[in-house]
C-alpha cells in the first residue's frame, strides 16, 4: 500500500512540474484587438476548453487549433492533455450541446491569417513562424 | 421518423467515407451511431437475450446547432436507443435548448438539457468519448438512462474563480411510464407501500361488493355489512395475497432539481472533484389486478382491476466523484446514494460505488478496467426481504469487475471489446435458466463488443 502512495505522489509531483513548464517550441498569438498581453497557464487552458468565452472587456474569444505535431506540442505544454483527451473533451461538449468543435486549420499560415483578421481571436504557432499582423501573448 | 434518421446516418457513413461534420451555412450537423453485441454464459441481462448472444443494443443521435449571436446558441439532438425492452429505438429529443452566455460566470439555458449525475451521465449516450462499453452499473444504470438522461426547465451555469464551476437546474423529468424507473417504482409501490394500497383496494372492493348485494335485492345497510364481512381480512394480507401490478396508467413528476459543483484545483493539474444532486417528486397511477372476495352463492369470482395512486415524496440522488488525469493515465472513483422517500413506507436507500483506471498506449489502443459495487437497499444488504418474497438474496446486489479494450480505427470509427466478471443478480433474468426450487448461482460472465461511428 505504501508503494502505491509513493507512486501516486511521484506522479502528482511530475504532473505539477510539467504544468509549470511552458513550451519552448510553441507560442500563443492573438488578434491586435485582444485586450491582454499575457495569460496564465490556467487561463489558456480555460480558453481552449471553452470554459472562458469572453475577454475581460466582454468581447467574444475566438480560439482556433492546428492539426499535427504543433497541435500535439501545444496540448502537451499548455493544455496538459493528449490529443485523444482533447478530442474526446470537445466531442463531449458537442454531443451535449454545450459547444461546437473548435475551428481548426491545416497550416500555420491559415492560422496566422485567421487570428490577424478575426477580432478576439487567439491561436498558436511554432516560434520560428512569423506571427504577421498578430501579437504574441506571453504565457506564464 | 426512425427510418429517416437511420437513413441520414447510414447515408452519411457511406457517402462521406469518414469525413467530418456537415455545415449548412450557420447550422452544424453532427451525429453518431453505435451497434453492440452482448453474450453471457448463463443469464439474460438487462432483458436482452444475452445467454444466446444478442445484437439488441444500439444507439444513434443526430444534432443540429447554430450560433445565432456571440452570446446565443440554439441546438437540438434527436436520439434513439435500444437495450432489451428499454428504448426500442423510439426517437426522442435528447436535448433541445437555447443557451445565452451572459458572462464567463453566468450562462442561462431554457428547454431540455442533460442531467448532471456524477462525472459521466451527461455523456453516457456517446460511446466515442469513453473507454468502456458499459459505464459502471453502480452509478450509471444502463436500463434507466432513457428516463434519467434529461430534464425540461431552466438552467444556470458558469465558471467561478479558483477552478470551480456550477450547474443548477429546475424543472421536471419527462415521465416515461414504459421505462425502467417507472417499473421499479411500481414494484416498489406493490411491495413497500402494501398497507396503504391494501386500504385503498379494500375500500374499493367493499364499495363494489355492496353495490352487487344491493343489485341482488339486499337492503343497503345489510348489503354494506355483508360486504364488510366478505372483505374482513386485513388490508396487508389482502393485497399481499392477491395484488399484481398489471399496468402503469400514468406517471407524473414535478419539482425536479439538479445541482452540480465541480472543482479543478489550479494547484493540482489533472484533478477533478465533483458533487451532484438530483431530486424529483413522483406520482404514479397503477392498475392492480385483484381477486374479489367470494360472495355467498357466487363461486369463483372474477378478478378485477383497481386503480391506485402512489405518491413518492422524493426520489433523490447524491454522487461524489474524483478523477485524476496524468498524461495517458486516467484514474476515477465515484460514490452514489439514491433515496426513495414516501410517507407510507420506509425509505429505500440505494448505494453504489466504483473505481477504475484507463491507459492509452497509442492513438489506436486504450485499455481500461473498473470495479463496481451496487446494492439496491442498504437496509437489506443480505437480501433477507427478498428471500421472504421467494427471490434469491443475490438479486439485492451486482458486483462487476470489468476489463475493456478500445481500438480507434480513425477519428470517426472505433470498436471495443469488454469482459465482465459478475457476482449478483440485480437486473438479471435468473428464472429462465434456473430449475424451480434451486438457488441460482450468483457468479456469471458477460462479454460485450461495440462498434461506433461519429461525425
Amino acid at each position: 500500500m505504501k508503494k502505491i502512495w509513493w507512486i501516486l505522489l511521484v506522479m502528482v509531483f511530475y504532473s505539477q512540474m510539467g504544468a509549470r513548464m511552458v513550451s519552448a517550441e510553441v507560442i500563443a498569438i492573438g488578434n491586435q484587438s485582444v485586450p491582454v498581453a499575457s495569460l496564465s497557464l490556467s487561463e489558456v487552458q480555460d480558453i481552449f476548453l471553452g470554459k472562458t468565452v469572453k475577454w475581460q472587456d466582454g468581447s467574444k474569444i475566438n480560439f482556433a487549433v492546428l492539426k499535427g505535431d504543433i497541435h500535439a506540442e501545444f496540448l502537451k505544454a499548455f493544455i496538459k492533455r493528449t490529443d485523444s483527451q482533447f478530442t474526446a473533451y470537445w466531442k463531449q461538449m458537442l454531443f451535449t450541446g454545450k459547444g461546437g468543435l473548435p475551428k481548426n486549420f491545416e497550416t500555420e499560415k491559415e492560422m496566422v491569417q485567421y487570428v490577424s483578421e478575426t477580432p478576439g481571436a487567439i491561436g498558436y504557432i511554432n516560434k520560428t513562424t512569423a506571427p504577421e499582423k498578430t501579437k504574441v501573448i506571453s504565457v506564464n | 421518423m426512425r427510418k429517416y434518421m437511420l437513413m441520414i446516418l447510414v447515408g452519411w457513413m457511406v457517402c462521406a467515407g469518414g469525413a467530418g461534420a456537415v455545415d449548412l451555412g450557420d447550422v452544424a450537423i453532427h451525429g453518431f451511431i453505435s451497434q453492440g453485441y452482448l453474450q453471457s454464459d448463463k443469464y439474460n441481462y438487462l432483458s436482452v437475450r444475452t445467454d444466446e448472444g444478442s445484437f439488441e443494443t444500439n444507439e444513434m443521435g443526430l444534432n443540429f446547432t447554430s450560433q445565432l449571436t456571440d452570446d446565443l446558441r440554439v441546438g437540438a439532438q434527436l436520439f434513439a436507443m435500444d437495450i432489451g425492452e428499454y428504448g426500442n429505438d423510439e426517437i426522442t429529443v435528447d436535448w433541445a435548448y437555447g443557451d445565452y452566455r451572459l458572462h464567463n460566470m453566468l450562462g442561462f439555458r431554457a428547454g431540455k438539457f442533460k442531467i448532471a449525475h456524477g462525472l459521466y451521465n451527461e455523456t453516457r449516450d456517446i460511446d466515442a468519448v469513453r473507454t468502456y462499453v458499459f459505464l459502471p452499473r453502480a452509478i450509471y444504470d444502463p436500463s434507466t438512462r432513457d428516463t434519467f438522461a434529461g430534464m425540461k426547465g431552466v438552467n444556470l451555469y458558469g465558471e467561478l474563480p479558483l477552478g470551480f464551476s456550477y450547474h443548477a437546474s429546475y424543472g421536471m423529468v419527462p415521465p416515461d411510464k414504459k421505462g425502467k424507473i417507472s417499473k421499479d417504482l411500481a414494484e416498489y409501490a406493490e411491495y413497500e407501500v402494501r398497507d396503504s394500497i391494501g386500504v385503498a383496494v379494500r375500500n374499493v372492493v367493499i364499495a363494489q361488493t355492496t353495490a352487487a348485494y344491493i343489485a341482488a335485492g339486499f337492503p343497503p345497510a345489510q348489503a354494506a355489512a355483508m360486504a364488510e364481512t366478505a372483505a374482513s381480512i386485513t388490508a396487508a394480507e389482502y393485497v399481499g395475497n392477491t395484488s399484481i401490478v398489471t399496468g402503469i396508467e400514468d406517471m407524473r413528476s414535478k419539482n425536479g432539481k439538479n445541482f452540480a459543483l465541480r472543482w479543478s484545483p489550479p494547484f493540482l493539474n489533472g484533478l477533478r472533484l465533483s458533487t451532484t444532486y438530483f431530486g424529483s417528486e413522483v406520482e404514479l397511477d397503477l392498475n392492480l389486478n385483484v381477486d374479489q372476495p367470494a360472495l355467498p352463492g357466487r363461486a369463483d369470482p372474477p378478478a378485477q382491476t383497481i386503480p391506485v395512486k402512489i405518491k413518492l415524496d422524493e426520489v433523490s440522488s447524491w454522487v461524489y466523484s474524483l478523477e485524476y488525469t496524468f498524461s495517458n493515465l486516467v484514474l476515477f472513483g465515484e460514490y452514489d446514494r439514491i433515496k426513495v422517500d414516501t410517507r407510507d413506507a420506509p425509505t429505500i436507500d440505494i448505494e453504489g460505488w466504483s473505481a477504475g483506471a484507463s491507459y492509452r498506449f497509442s492513438y489506436w489502443f486504450e485499455l481500461g478496467g473498473y470495479y463496481s459495487d451496487y446494492c439496491t437497499d442498504i437496509d437489506d444488504r443480505g437480501g433477507e426481504k427478498l428471500k421472504k418474497r421467494g427471490e434469491p438474496a443475490a438479486v439485492r446486489w451486482l458486483r462487476d469487475a470489468c476489463l475493456s479494450a478500445r481500438f480507434d480505427v480513425n477519428d470517426y470509427w472505433l470498436f471495443k471489446l469488454e469482459g465482465h466478471v459478475m457476482r449478483g443478480l440485480d437486473e438479471v433474468d435468473w428464472k429462465v435458466s434456473t430449475p424451480a426450487g434451486e438457488t441460482p448461482d450468483e457468479g456469471w460472465y458477460l462479454f460485450a463488443a461495440k462498434v461506433t461511428y461519429n461525425f
